[in-house]
């Protein structure tokens, strides 16, 4: 296995000149953020190349920005455990960012890895990208200006972002500026609410799998479910979407019964990815009663919200 | 600007520390314990498995080992050779409560592990000064003990919280 030997480490604050830095090098440079996933790439012998780290850290994009009421905006520094200190996570539709990052231990990982890092790292054992998935988070991404002039930026929908495990859209050069989720306050007709459940095999490890659900429930007796986003981490080299099983439940009041088959039936021929903790079995096993804890949880919040008004 | 960061300085244990090199790929925990000789920094998994190598980097719990030692500039860290008030000193009086405690309630066995959990202690007395049986699980969720079945540690905790905040209420 080659050894990481970089010969170059840059922590700049100008942004300009790490986004042409990172271009001109291409795959000779490599971004870090909080590092606490680099080093595992860098001692697997992933990224033997690199010759030079280009630290973001210093770029001023540690901020949390919610000023504008109907989204907030994450600098893509942000620390996870600057993110779950200031609650943004908990309320307004987005609870499922808040049950993400209390379930990423150890607080030493906390401390330092980054939203962005989260995002960008694109592993199936990250837990923060389902979360954010569920809530319709977008990216902004910037890079260097083809000739002189302005970096360039470019919004994307974290939907679109993940093409493999280590893989995103990202092109060499670019970096992930922010992330923002749009949050729902007390709304007309219905109420917002969202979930996060992650099974591991203890607390502190890795998921086997992870669910982030986020739906609206109908105002009044109903209680209908009107709109509904579930994604599933742990079970594929990228985090995916379930249409089935939200098919399955718009338009209803959820029981156990209907999750239960529609979780079955969705995934009863598909291999499950198996890690050293959960055969692909085991995880077939598991999911649904994952899935419909989750679920339940996200309801239940809904019914809640509306009676507290908010 | 951009700069090559290939030297750095900062506060370790209270001494300021100027100009020590520092390689691209250097990470805090190799300048702690083979430049600087601090050793009681462990150095376990080196990837942020094990906690052994926990320190505090502006009173926040890192693992050293996955810490960019470019990242320490300017920075005020702690380690374990920082808890005692007196590093030259021996004795049990010139240690602090979490170690005397971590002594007299049989915190540890080995003892590979134990100055990453004392340094997970310190930061979670330091923010919490009376913490339950669940907050310190939590503090130690990064921390992996293979001697001790984690009870005594529990135990020490707790006594040590009990110790640090009788000191307070004295002085
Ligand atoms: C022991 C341990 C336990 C962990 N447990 C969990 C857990 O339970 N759940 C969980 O979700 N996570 C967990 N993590 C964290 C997770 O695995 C990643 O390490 C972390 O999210 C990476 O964040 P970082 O800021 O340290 O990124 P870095 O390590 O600095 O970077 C990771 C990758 O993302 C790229 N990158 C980073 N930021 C950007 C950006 N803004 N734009 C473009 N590219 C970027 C880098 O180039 C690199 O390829 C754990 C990590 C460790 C080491
Ligand atoms: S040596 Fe750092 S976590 Fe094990
Ligand atoms: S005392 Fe031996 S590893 Fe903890």
């Amino acid at each position: 296995m080659a050894l990481f030997r970089p010969n170059d480490f840059v922590l700049s604050s100008d942004k300009g000149e790490v986004l042409e830095k990172l271009k001109a090098e291409g795959k000779r440079a490599h971004i870090i953020a909080g590092g606490t996933g680099f080093y595992e790439l860098a001692r697997r012998g992933y990224i033997p190349e690199v010759k030079t780290v280009v630290s973001i850290m210093q770029l001023g994009l540690s901020y949390i920005d919610h000023e504008q009421s109907a989204f907030v905006r994450i600098g893509a520094t942000t620390t996870l455990q600057q993110l779950l200190e200031s609650r943004i996570g908990d309320s307004n539709g987005i609870e499922a960012i808040g049950d993400a990052l209390r379930e990423i231990r150890p607080l030493q990982i906390r401390n330092v890895a980054t939203v962005g890092g989260e995002v960008c790292i694109s592993v199936p054992i990250v837990d923060l990208p389902t979360a954010l998935l569920a809530c319709s988070a977008k990216l902004t991404i910037i890079r260097a200006p083809s000739d002189k002039g302005a970096a360039e930026e470019i919004e994307t929908n974290l939907d679109d972002f993940y093409i493999d495990a280590f893989l995103t859209k990202l092109k060499y050069g670019e970096i992930v500026k922010e992330v923002t989720i749009p949050l729902h306050r007390a709304e007309k007709n219905s109420h917002i609410a969202s979930a996060f459940v992650k099974f591991g095999r203890t607390a502190y490890d890795f998921n086997l799998v992870n669910v982030a659900v986020q739906l609206s429930v109908d105002r009044g007796n109903q209680k209908k479910v009107n709109s509904v986003r579930i994604f599933l981490g742990g079970i594929k080299r990228t985090p995916i979407r379930a249409p089935e099983i939200e098919q399955k439940i718009l338009a209803k009041v959820p029981d156990e019964k209907m999750i239960t088959e529609a979780t079955k039936s969705m995934f009863a021929k598909t291999k499950l990815l198996p890690s050293v903790h959960g055969s692909s079995e085991y995880k077939r096993e598991v999911l649904p009663v994952v899935i419909l804890d989750c679920l339940s949880r996200a309801y239940a919040r809904a019914i809640e919200n509306e009676q507290s008004g908010r | 600007m951009i700069s090559r960061v290939s030297s750095i300085d900062f506060v370790v244990n209270g001494t300021r520390y100027r100009n020590i090199k520092v390689k691209p790929y250097d990470t805090l925990s190799r300048i702690l314990r083979d430049e600087l000789g601090l050793t009681g920094t462990k150095r376990g998994c080196d990837y942020g498995g094990c906690g052994a190598c926990t320190v505090a980097v502006e009173g926040m719990a890192v693992y050293s080992c996955m810490y960019p030692a470019q990242y320490a500039l300017n920075k005020t860290i702690l380690t374990v050779e920082g808890l005692a008030e007196s590093e030259s000193e021996f004795s049990r009086e010139a240690l602090s409560e979490i170690q005397r405690s971590f002594l007299e309630n049989g915190g540890l066995q080995c003892g590979y592990c134990t100055s990453g959990v004392m340094m997970s202690t310190k930061m979670l007395l330091d923010d919490n000064p009376n913490p339950n049986e669940n907050d310190i699980k939590e503090a130690l969720a990064g921390n992996i003990c293979r001697c001790t079945g984690y009870g005594r540690i529990i135990d020490s905790i707790l006594a040590a919280a009990k110790m640090k905040n009788s000191a307070a209420r004295t002085k």
